[in-house]
């Protein structure tokens, strides 16, 4: 081989080199990442794309080549950093406006607020009790609270002050992630309000805790003591009555059922409102039903559960009652109640002065007698 | 357990060096003195916090507590030699360290420890795995297959001679151990229990992926778990079948937590009518469209939405479980929490960033691939789309209050005063994870939503 021949030879494989490690070094396409900025449509695909997903946004359609290196394991991993960055990106500025405010409107001052925000805590999230933070503030002169400075997903605040029942209605839960048009967002100008009752000063109370009663469903009678919490009683106060009517079924599976309660010696009448303390001496009927008919549509119930004011026994007491009918299964109804048997019509609950049995509440009378004494 | 003694007993106890002891001639015990006679301490927060040594949390899945400091006596064990009794009416509880039955034998010994006086009772300590079903799923795990998995049971359950015609069949949710769809089984059927079930109760475990907690959350396997969930499903299916057919007159209540209703909506949309009689949804990672078609959009959600018009995927999960309705012959019941972070968090970026599962599924002009295979393979098996590919357009129904097409709002988790669940992991799964007493609404609800009176 000539000296010429050779130098040509050697341009010729330099060349080579050279085309090999200039494609090696351009640049190849990435996977496509969630979040990544759609690529534009080619028009042939994007009357394609348009008919699958009329409203679609153009898109690109992806191809094998982006995806097929990766393998599952790969992808995992992908996965669990993107899901991390993601979950990072929802700790949001958890600012927030209260009020407390008593039955009359008025702002409630000193009254306690308990914060709980929430966040996921990546870096410890083998402790379930973490991921958020508590504190508590009090309300000013005013009634008003304000929460600045935390951050996260969530916050859920809790309201109450000695001396005031706090309404099971106020809102407690705040999303401040996820669709936008649903999120809490926290307005200064609308300070979110809460609201408390104050304590007029409680009885002794008997108080049966839900007690459940089989229910014949023919109409047949059942007979309860709310006294004794008993059915085989000679002092019964309440006559329940239970019809269905299994097969007049329709095509939504809702049949005909209807419910009588009636007491025996006093009046009965339906409650709505949420600290139903006092009972009235007058406005109570013989018996109220409750009637499902199949013709209530979507407002039919499988169940119902019901708040009622109680005149028992000529007038000697009073009392409240949460009654719930289950008229299928194995039919029975539940009775909760709270009596006062010495008469006044105050029916407010204090933990410490309920008690389950005459027995345990009558020694409390005597005893708070002879203290009186 | 309670032990009396008369006044005279009571005396040499007392002043004479006499000793109180308790014989086993079965199973093992532990003994505690009670703080009050009864059961009050399961229902009452006062003497429950007097009986467990001041925790105020007492958590049955991780078993942790505070112990007080100084200790409670309610909670030191008895020496079984030397029990302490100061009253004519002595309260303990007891717990069981083996199973076995045998006589329980109470003795009154002189101080040189003989017996001078013995009463005895029955007693009988079961292990609480013989008290109730576990029903173990198998199922081909490759993704997609068209094969049936199967079930067996686990041996050692003996039915009890009471056990009424009621079946509550329980399935747990994703990213469950053993350990723990174990611990969740024994603690719903316990506070069952004490609601006054006493029907047979049935752990249904399906193969869930599962991680340690440890790991950032599991990104890797909720879809590919979605996937076996809905193969559960049709083992679920034929369970239930099998009830009906040799068990005929038992009535089926059927309640699953997050994923698990995956499962239980894919066995009911294949069962026929009967096979079930009630079903109440917990925590469910399933999205509100399954259960209702929803033409007007009521239920969509923003977010959802907003993402298709720039990443679309196939609408599959719509009105796919809407045939429950049939099999029960009543609507399921809905117990939710609208501050779930399961689904206010995980389950919405789940939905966001993974539909399609990129890197290995992606969704181009009406058609879904999976790529790693060579050539990219179709996806047209729905559970596969709907695991891997298909947003949905609602938020889960697990946040999502009031009626849903066949499912009807039961119990809002985080309203209910004493429940009150909020937006913590632990939360997710609060009716095992918080105690006793705190979850007795819980309970409650779900025994009366399965129209099972308690207590009666």
């Amino acid at each position: 081989m000539t000296q010429k021949n050779k130098s040509l030879l050697l341009t010729a494989i330099l060349i080579v080199l050279a085309t090999i490690i200039v494609w090696l070094l351009l640049p190849k396409r990435k996977l496509p990442l969630p979040g990544s900025t759609p690529r534009k449509l080619s028009g042939a695909s994007e009357a394609v794309s348009s008919i699958s997903t009329p409203n679609s946004k153009r898109h690109e359609p992806e191809t094998r080549s982006e995806h097929a290196s990766v393998s599952e394991e790969q992808a995992e991993q992908q996965k669990a950093k993107i899901i991390k960055q993601a979950m990072e990106r929802e700790q949001v500025p958890l600012d927030f406006f209260g009020r407390v405010v008593d039955e009359t409107g008025q702002g409630v001052a000193g009254s306690v607020v308990q914060v709980s925000s929430s966040h996921f805590d990546l870096l410890r999230p083998d402790d379930l009790s973490l991921g958020g933070e508590k504190l508590t503030v009090q309300t000013d002169s005013q009634g008003d609270f304000s929460i600045k400075g935390l951050r996260g997903y969530s916050l859920v605040i809790r309201v109450g002050k000695e001396g005031y029942f706090t309404s099971s209605r106020n809102p407690s839960g705040f999303n401040y992630v996820g669709d936008p048009k649903l999120n809490f967002r926290a307005d200064p100008q609308k300070p979110v309000i809460f609201r408390l009752v104050q304590k007029k000063g409680a009885e002794p109370l008997l108080y049966h805790r839900y007690k459940a009663y089989k229910l014949p469903h023919d109409g047949n009678q059942l007979f309860v003591d709310l006294v004794t919490a008993r059915t085989n009683s000679p002092d019964p106060d309440l006559k329940v009555q239970l019809w269905t009517d299994e097969k007049s079924k329709d095509s939504n599976f809702r049949y005909d059922w209807r419910v009588k309660v009636e007491v025996i010696d006093g009046g009965i009448q339906e409650s709505q409102e949420e600290f139903d303390f006092i009972a009235p001496e007058t406005g109570y009927s013989p018996f109220v039903e409750l009637e499902y008919p199949r013709s209530l549509g979507d407002n039919w119930k499988r169940n119902t559960r019901r708040k009622f004011l109680l005149k028992l026994r000529g007038g000697r007491i009073y009392g409240r009652m949460t009654f719930g009918v289950v008229p299928g299964g194995e039919r029975f109804c539940e009775v909760e109640a709270w009596l006062n048997p010495s008469g006044p019509r105050n029916l407010e609950p204090d933990p410490n002065l309920q008690f389950s049995n005459s027995d345990a509440y009558n020694a409390h009378m005597a005893k708070q007698k002879q203290a009186t004494k | 357990m309670e032990i009396d003694v008369d006044a005279a007993t009571l005396e040499l106890i007392t002043n004479y060096n006499y000793k109180v002891a308790l014989v086993s001639t079965g199973p093992q015990l532990n003994v505690f003195p009670a703080y009050e006679a009864g059961s009050t301490y399961l229902t009452d927060t006062n003497t429950a916090n007097h009986q467990y040594v001041g925790g105020s949390v007492v958590c049955d899945v991780s078993c942790y507590y505070v112990p007080a400091d100084p200790p409670s006596p309610y909670g030191i064990a008895q020496d079984l030699n030397n029990l302490t009794i100061t009253n004519l009416q002595n309260y303990f509880l007891f717990e069981g360290k083996s199973a076995g039955t045998g006589q329980l034998r109470v003795e009154i010994r002189n101080p040189v420890g003989m017996a001078v006086s013995n009463d005895t009772a029955k007693i009988e300590i079961k292990d609480i795995k013989s008290m109730y079903q576990r029903v173990v799923a198998t199922i081909d795990t490759s993704i997609p297959n068209n094969t049936i998995g199967s079930w067996t049971l686990v041996p050692g359950f003996v039915p009890s001679p009471d056990e009424t015609a009621h079946y509550i069949v329980h399935v747990h949710g994703w990213n469950n151990s053993v350990w723990q769809k174990t611990c969740y089984a024994e603690t719903m059927f316990k506070r069952l229990y004490w609601q006054g079930y006493n029907g047979r109760f049935v752990a249904f475990q399906w193969p869930t992926y599962t991680t340690s907690w440890l790991l950032p959350p599991s990104a890797g396997h909720y879809n590919k778990s979605e996937y076996q969930a809905f193969k559960s499903g049709e083992v679920l299916a034929d369970y239930l079948d099998q009830i009906y057919q040799f068990s005929p007159g038992i009535a089926v209540h059927l309640c699953a937590h997050s994923q698990g209703n995956i499962v239980v909506g894919e066995a009911l949309t294949l069962a026929a009518p009967g096979r079930a009689t009630h079903y109440v949804l917990t925590e469910a990672a399933v999205p509100a469209h399954c259960y209702d078609v929803d033409p007007t959009g009521v239920l969509d959600f923003g977010e959802f939405t907003q993402k298709e018009l720039e990443d679309p995927t196939p609408d599959t999960y719509r009105g796919s479980f809407t045939s429950i309705e049939t099999v029960l012959g009543k609507k399921a019941v809905n117990f939710y929490n609208p501050l779930d972070p399961a689904f206010t968090v995980w389950f919405r970026l789940n939905q966001l960033n993974f539909k399609p599962d990129r890197p290995t599924y992606y969704y181009d002009m009406g058609r879904a691939y999976y790529s790693p295979s060579m050539p990219d393979r179709e996806v047209t098996d729905p559970f596969e789309l709907m695991s891997h590919v298909a947003r949905p357009r609602s938020h889960a129904i697990a946040v999502t209050p009031g009626m849903v097409g066949v499912v009807e709002e039961g119990l809002n988790l985080h309203n209910n005063e004493t429940l009150n669940f909020g937006s913590q992991i632990i939360d997710h799964s609060g009716q095992c994870n918080y105690d006793f007493i705190r979850t007795i609404p819980f309970y409650h609800e779900l025994m009366r939503q399965f129209e099972l009176g308690p207590r009666l």
